[in-house]
């Protein structure tokens, strides 16, 4: 089966794209070709600035700075519709198809080729007529909701192409693909770089990229750190330049603990453990983290980093395997509580806080059953206001009205009320992850100070992070993660960081895999 | 040269496209003042039509005004009859919006209403012989349990199985009538009727007294449900219970992460929204009607789902709204006296509602004039650095 796009594809330039959010500086400056006949693989970690870049290429951000070429032609882009018509469309990872309509309706929707007026048979015909125009087969009357992950992705791509896409954006398409549909993928999209259009794959996973890439860009930190054909990279070299310009261990900053660790205090023991989709999260997982350490967890996203930290803190419930902190064995969120177990979530404002309550709500969320602030099944407003007021004021919140909302906080103070929340009251143990992702320089340095801090009153830290640097700068003990399972465990001052980088990629400790 | 140029046309870039107005929809940073502006809606709605309506009928203004009048504020029957009709409706009011705050759907209020009010007659012929003073509270708790039954069954299909409740609550709305219907034609059949599918009435010394203030009668029903209302006010912002519904009805996963039993309070919650409507059925039956039947609640219950999704989880606001409500079908009513189509006054009402749900999205979103239209910046697109990575 052959996948072919309308005609050939053109070359698309982003030439000095900035892009900002409030203080945060996604994109910063740097120009960038994409060549049609190729794929064309961006590669960084979450938050190197992939998807922003590319949804400012597909029309659906507004660059603050920067110019757009189109087969050298310049372009401004006020709409996805506008980047459409210029041939540029954007599949992203969560798709825009409607569930309830079926496989023709949705590649209908947008069509100008189709009249007001268009029977079920009219449209099924046409939806056949694509499927074999691109190679890419489906079923024109079944509905959405009904189809695979695989064969939304096969829908959606579908649309995009034939509304005229002569460059072809994937935001991680594979993400959300089984192994199986994600080499089809992989298939699909080679068969269309060979038919001469241009694809743009945005992928934070090594193997893929080296398997279906042409040419490899790698982002970090909204910067452009390499920029290499194929068979220039491997493996190696790509895991060193999206996670860092590893130094040598001597050279690197470290904050590594004065005082020597002291007993276990959190102790997970065979975890196993299956996500959403039921496919197997964790495989038998084991670790412990003492007294006075931080033990850093790295891997790269989505290899059950979520589940752990989630069964840790009591929220999800795993097919097998303890948590125990100092001892007592952890069920629920309660538990986890009263053992003593500060837990900071990722998803700050989507789980840690509520936004739309104000500060003083929000500080007790986790303690409101506490004698502290409530008595019986009353809460006592007033001193749950006070506690508010001494967090507040003991993070250095940027106000200490604690009735100010906080969706009103910008994140670096969202982020010190949350950590400083969870690591108030008597608490001995702390789990952390990505604390300090989309925070300015100097709030993502205050958050970091705070874990040192806990560190030197005898917190045990669990720090899951995708920013290997800052790993490297708290840790103790580094643990890498890959597919569920640890692979590699290394003490901070004699932690290889190219080994680390080839771990997270999936390499075995000895050798290529 | 032609074909040169016919090519340069033809890879020419679009040019951006200009939206149509140069105003565009924006949503509110913080919509903080959500029921102020609903019922100044509301209260503009109603000054409008009331306007508007005397033109779309053949009955002089100052008759049709003054039916109005007399039917409401300007009379101690129209005074009697404006909050009679209150005094069950802000209970619907209250049954729609407790569940609502956790973002449930209470639409079988009518059905908790008939049942609660099944359930107290049930108990009140049971005990015929009884004491008012025993009676009349055996009534009212029979009533709420008989409401909160009535919904357990969506509760848990909803819990367990995923069914939306919006469907299983109202479909057994229909399943309460055809049960009243049952007991009215059949065990409870009265030994003199007066027309209409009407049960037995209840036990004289079962009915609820009424208060006589300057000539307003109206039962003391009448006391509990303008105090409930504040009741709840209060428990949601003094109780453990009131600050999960809070937080979880805003952001569940951080009620979950908070350690909070999310399913037991959408159990509670669902429960007490059951109870209030059988209270509110029992009350009304016990202190106006005397008797149970299939329209004993008139509508009531889809009545207070409204009034709960104006009020937007404010309960001070649904009692304020189930006020106005209430003047509005006082005053309808006494419009069909001096011969107004009953159908204007259902517009009136249409007529006020809409502006209420404007009020709403006002509230919600606001019209700002845009300096270009490539500059677009929305608030979505500024929370994308805590929303880019995080897919759960």
């Amino acid at each position: 089966m052959t996948v072919v796009t309308d005609g050939a594809g053109v070359s698309l330039e982003l030439n000095g794209i900035v892009k900002r959010f409030g203080d945060l500086t996604a994109v910063s400056s740097f120009d960038i070709s994409f060549a049609p006949g190729q794929v064309h693989a961006l590669l960084g970690e979450n938050g190197a600035g992939k998807s922003t870049l590319m949804n400012v290429a597909a029309g659906f951000l507004t660059p603050d700075v920067g110019e757009i070429a189109v087969g050298g032609q310049q372009v401004r882009f006020g709409s996805p519709k506008d980047a459409i018509d210029a041939g540029i469309g954007m599949v992203h990872q969560h798709f825009s198809l409607v569930e309830q309509f079926t496989v023709a309706q949705n590649l209908a929707i947008g069509a100008r080729d189709i009249g007001r007026l268009t029977s079920t048979k009219e449209l099924n015909t046409r939806a056949l007529e694509i499927g074999e125009r691109y190679g890419l087969k489906v079923s024109p009357s079944k509905v959405v909701g009904s189809l695979s992950v695989g064969e939304k992705q096969r829908v959606e791509i579908l649309r995009t192409l034939s509304r005229g896409a002569r460059v072809l954006i994937l935001d991680e398409p594979t993400a959300v693909l089984t192994p199986e549909e994600s080499e089809q993928l992989c298939v699909n999209l080679r068969s269309m770089a060979g038919a001469g259009a241009t694809i743009i794959f945005i992928s934070h996973k090594l193997n893929e990229v080296l398997s279906v890439a042409d040419h490899v860009s790698v982002m970090r930190g909204g910067a452009l750190v390499d920029s290499l054909e194929r068979r220039e990279c491997n493996l190696q070299s790509l895991a060193k330049s999206m996670f860092d310009d590893f130094g040598t261990a001597d050279e690197r900053p470290r904050t590594q603990s004065a005082t020597s660790i002291g007993e276990e205090v959190l102790v997970v023991r065979g975890i196993q453990a299956r996500d959403e989709r039921g496919a197997v999260a964790l495989k038998g997982l084991s670790l412990s983290v003492h007294a006075h350490e931080i033990v850093g967890l790295v891997g790269v996203a989505g290899n059950g980093q979520q589940e752990l930290e989630q069964i840790v803190a009591g929220i999800r419930k795993p097919d097998s395997g303890t948590v125990s902190i100092h001892g007592t064995q952890v069920g629920n969120v309660q538990d986890a509580l009263k053992a003593g177990l500060g837990y900071i979530p990722e998803d700050r404002r989507g789980t840690g806080l509520v936004p739309a309550q104000p500060i003083w709500l929000n500080s007790i969320l986790r303690i409101y059953k506490d004698n502290l602030v409530s008595k019986g099944l009353i809460i006592k407003t007033g001193k749950a206001k006070k506690y508010a007021r001494d967090l507040a004021e003991s993070v250095n919140l940027s106000t200490n009205d604690v009735t100010t909302l906080v969706q009103h906080l910008s994140g670096g103070n969202a982020q010190k009320l949350l950590a400083g929340r969870e690591l108030s009251g008597d608490k001995s143990a702390v789990v952390a992850v990505n604390p300090t992702q989309g925070l300015d320089v100097k709030a993502a340095a205050a958050v970091r100070e705070r874990l040192i801090q806990a560190r030197e009153d005898g917190f045990a830290v669990l720090l899951i992070s995708a920013d290997l640097d800052e790993v490297v700068l708290l840790s103790d003990r580094i643990v890498v993660l890959y597919e569920g399972s640890v692979v590699g465990e290394f003490a901070a001052e004699d932690a290889d960081l190219d080994e680390i980088g080839r771990l997270m990629g999936g390499e075995t400790s000895n050798g290529n895999s | 040269m032609k074909e040169s140029l016919i090519d340069a046309v033809a890879v020419l870039p679009p040019t951006p496209k200009r939206s149509f107005s140069p105003w565009r929809i924006e949503r509110r940073p913080d919509p903080e003042r959500i029921s102020l502006y609903r019922i100044s809606a509301v209260l503009l709605g109603l000054a409008v039509s009331l306007v508007v309506a005397p033109f779309f009928t053949s009955t002089p203004p100052a008759e049709f005004y003054g039916a109005i009048w007399s039917g409401t504020f300007g009379s101690p029957l129209g005074m009697s009859n404006v909050l009679t009709i209150a005094t069950p409706l802000i209970l619907a009011g209250l049954a729609a919006s407790i569940p609502y705050r956790l973002g449930l759907w209470n639409v079988g209020i009518d059905g908790q209403m008939l049942m609660g009010a099944w359930t107290a007659t049930a108990v009140a012929f049971a005990m015929p012989q009884a004491p008012g003073f025993l009676m009349i509270p055996t009534m009212m708790i029979a009533g709420m349990i008989g409401g909160a039954l009535w919904i357990i069954i969506p509760t848990f299909a909803r819990l367990v199985l995923g069914v939306s409740e919006v469907i299983t609550t109202f479909l057994l709305n229909f399943v309460a009538v055809g049960w009243v219907a049952f007991w009215c034609t059949g065990p409870w059949y009265p030994k003199s009727s007066a027309g209409g599918v009407r049960a037995e009435p209840i036990p004289i010394q079962g009915e609820i007294g009424k208060m006589d203030i300057q000539g307003i009668v109206v039962t003391w029903g009448i006391l509990i449900s303008i105090a409930l209302p504040f009741v709840f006010w209060a428990a949601f912002r003094f109780t453990r219970w009131g600050y999960e519904v809070t937080m979880i009805g805003d952001n569940h996963r951080a009620g979950r992460y908070g350690g909070m039993n999310v399913r037991r309070l959408l159990v509670t919650s669902m429960l007490m929204g059951g109870l209030l409507a059988g209270f509110g059925g029992t009350i009304y039956m016990m202190g106006t009607s005397g008797q149970l039947s299939t329209s004993l609640t008139n509508n009531t219950g889809f009545n207070g789902l409204v009034i709960a999704v104006l009020a937007g989880s404010n309960e001070l606001a649904v009692l304020a709204l189930a006020f106005i409500y209430s003047l509005l079908l006082a005053g309808g009513g006494s419009l069909g006296i001096v011969g107004v189509d009953s159908d204007l006054v259902f517009a009136i009402i249409g007529i006020t509602l809409i502006f209420g749900s404007f009020g709403e999205a006002y509230a919600r979103l606001r019209l700002v004039r845009t300096k270009s239209a490539g500059a677009r910046s929305d608030s979505k697109v500024k929370e994308a650095p805590w929303t880019i990575n995080s897919s759960h």
